[in-house]
């Protein structure tokens, strides 16, 4: 039997599975941080967090820090959706000292000037760290989302999540432009 | 043309039935084994597609959740390791096409355009087995994966199968000839020769052959029942002939037996006739002269009493005439003088005879013939007694009306001339009829009494008109008299 659905992810499976799918920026499909909601939640599915002395059991923490670009839409997106058999909860930060205990945080843009600051404090903690700017990677974050060609692809940075333990899958390696960190990053 | 089965030698027989039987036999198993092998060959091609399938929706599930065509495109190239595969693709759930595979260019056209989620499906189209597959990851569904594969792999092993299997019925026939043909000789080989040794039989009438026993199964008993048959035919036969030869000489003695005892009788009544009427001869002679009163004066009583003594004495005389004339003829010894004979004089002779007793009767007597003579080679004595016998038996069976003789010239080829002797009297009854001539044979006739006579005359009678080479004939119905006849040839 077919699962219950969100009705908004589905919407952004049916748009991201299209090959003539309409631009995520346009205003007749989903839009750009729909999109990019839908792959947050995929990264958390692909994404293998560390079995020592972390919770494996309890909801996976999804924090976003600094300016929301999401509104309500991250909300809507994982509404009642699971990470195997683990729930989802939202959280968000305004400044990288009040970051608790997350599995995945979005860096938003706003906190540009903070990256280094922010890497710094989760240097050794397994999070996930997810931004949509340009050097994201580079600089020392795991994942930046970006557009290309009207789709928004990933750009991957192996050694910071093997840093921390974290495992992706090589099918998420295979569909990501890897990067390599920049010396300073290290 | 066809022989039918029936007609076919057992030899025939047996192996066909042993060749059909095994062809059919090998037949029904090829056809089984080779179905079982389509189902099982679809069923394991088909396992096998869907397990490629799977296999290639987990690998592009990433490439769908990621929008990345591209990746999902590299992903379904990887089908190309399974050989069998013509085509695959990946569809969103929007149901629109998002990835494709083709081992060659042209099988991109197979690929359906678009195909929306839908419970996982296969089936067989033309020459391809396809299947239809749903992408779940999570639990939640991608998308479907529809793959096509070529049933070139089914048809090989599927040929290589009948391939086998038609050497196998070839060989499996060929054995079954060479096995059937040995065990014909075993089992038609003796019903052959017991048929050959029947018809040796009934052909040479020969029942000392036997047939050889070289089984004890039913064939040997067959021979052996057979051969039975032929000892009791033997025994029987000879036995049959031995008695046959008894018979003969039984029935050879018992005939000059026969003959002697008959010699006997004919010469003991000839010669019993001869002493019997010398002295019937006597009696009458001296009845007669007693009656003409020559010695003395008779009593009206000794008178009756007299004639009473000479009418039986001249039945008795007349009696063992007819006898000695029986026997004489039984005996062959009647010799017939053959000469021209004038019926007239014959016919004259008899009416002079008995006209006076006729007319003693109250009857008329009436003689017809023609003016010209008429003369037969014939034997005057016996014709005479003939036509008195019959003229005599008429007057005797006739009470009133008339006695008549006739003689005329019939018409026939050769010519001949017929007697015949007419009474108005009794008649005889047509059931009576073929009695007449009978020897010691009177017709009784109810309510009338008998009539004297020997009851030898009408049977002497035809006895001797056979030696004329004539026949009595009698036209007779009862209560309007008689007409006794026969023909005699003018020329013998």
């Amino acid at each position: 039997m077919m699962p219950a659905i969100n009705r908004r992810l589905l919407l952004v499976l049916l748009a991201a599975a299209g090959l003539h799918a309409p631009s995520p920026l346009s205003a007749a499909g989903p839009t750009e941080y729909e999109v990019k909601a839908a792959f947050i939640y995929n990264f958390a599915k692909y994404v293998q967090w560390p079995s020592s002395g972390a919770d494996t059991t309890g909801p996976v923490v999804i924090a976003v820090i600094g300016k929301d670009p999401f509104g309500p839409i991250l909300d809507d997106v994982m509404h009642g959706q699971n990470v195997g058999r683990r729930t989802i909860v939202i959280r968000r930060f305004q400044r990288i000292d009040d970051v608790a205990a997350c599995n995945v945080l979005f860096i938003s843009s706003s906190e540009r000037p903070n990256v280094h600051r922010i890497f710094e404090v989760l240097r050794h903690a397994p999070v996930l760290t997810i931004g949509d700017m340009d050097r994201f990677a580079e600089q020392g974050g795991m994942i930046n989302l970006f557009a290309e060609d009207n789709r928004i692809r990933f750009e991957m940075n192996p050694d910071a999540m093997q840093r921390v333990g974290l495992k992706a899958g090589s099918q998420l390696y295979r569909l990501a432009r890897i990067v390599n960190e920049s010396p300073a990053a290290r | 043309m066809m022989v039918s089965f029936n007609d076919l030698p057992i030899s025939r027989k047996v192996m066909r039935v042993n060749v059909i039987v095994g062809a059919s036999l090998l037949l029904t198993a090829s056809v089984a084994f080779i179905s079982y092998q389509l189902v099982m060959f679809t069923q394991s091609a088909t396992e096998h597609l869907a397990t490629a399938a799977d296999i290639a929706g987990i690998d592009v599930t990433p490439a769908i959740l990621f929008n990345d065509p591209r990746a999902a495109t590299e992903s379904l190239t990887a089908l190309r390791a399974t050989p069998n595969v013509e085509a695959a693709a990946a569809y969103g759930l929007d149901g629109r096409m998002f990835a494709k595979y083709a081992r060659n260019a042209q099988e991109v056209s197979n690929l359906p355009e678009s195909l929306s989620f839908a419970p996982s499906s296969h089936r067989i189209e033309g020459n391809g087995l396809i299947v239809a597959r749903q992408i779940v990851s999570d639990g939640k569904p991608i998308g479907m994966l529809y793959a096509r594969s070529d049933l070139q792999g089914i048809r090989q092993r599927l040929r290589g199968h009948a391939e086998i299997a038609v050497g196998v019925l070839a060989a499996a026939f060929a054995l079954a000839l060479v096995v059937s043909s040995k065990l014909e000789r075993r089992i038609a080989g003796p019903i052959r020769s017991l048929a050959e040794t029947a018809r040796a039989i009934a052909s040479k009438r020969d029942y000392s052959v036997r047939a050889a026993v070289r089984s004890k199964d039913e064939t040997g008993v067959l021979a052996e029942a057979f051969n039975e048959m032929l000892r009791r035919i033997e025994a029987q036969s000879a036995e049959l002939e031995a008695r046959v030869a008894e018979r003969t000489e039984e029935l050879t003695a018992a005939n000059k037996e026969l003959a002697t005892a008959n010699e006997a009788k004919d010469r003991f009544l000839a010669t019993m006739s001869h002493e019997l009427r010398t002295p019937l001869n006597a009696i009458i002679g001296f009845t007669g002269t007693l009656l003409m009163k020559l010695s003395g004066p008779l009593t009206s009583d000794q008178e009756n009493q007299l004639k009473t003594v000479r009418a039986s004495a001249k039945h008795l005389l007349s009696l063992i005439n007819d006898l000695l004339d029986l026997a004489k003829i039984q005996s062959g010894k009647v010799e017939l003088k053959l000469e021209p004979v004038n019926c007239h004089s014959v016919v004259n002779e008899v009416a002079t005879t008995l006209r006076p007793l006729a007319q003693a009767k109250g009857l008329r007597f009436e003689v017809v013939m023609p003016e010209e003579d008429l003369v037969v080679p014939s034997d005057r004595r016996a014709l005479s007694q003939i036509m008195i016998n019959l003229t005599n038996n008429a007057i005797k069976f006739t009470e009133k009306g008339f006695v008549r003789i006739e003689m005329k010239k019939l018409d026939t080829a050769p010519e001949s001339i017929e007697l015949s002797v007419t009474d108005s009297g009794l008649g005889i009854a047509e059931a009576d009829q073929n009695k007449l001539f009978q020897p010691f044979e009177q017709i009784h006739t109810s309510g009338m009494r008998t009539f004297e006579g020997t009851g030898l005359g009408l049977h002497l009678s035809q006895k001797l008109a056979s030696l004329l080479g004539a026949e009595i004939v009698c036209h007779s119905e009862y209560g309007k008299g008689s007409r006794f006849s026969l023909a005699l040839q003018e020329s013998a």
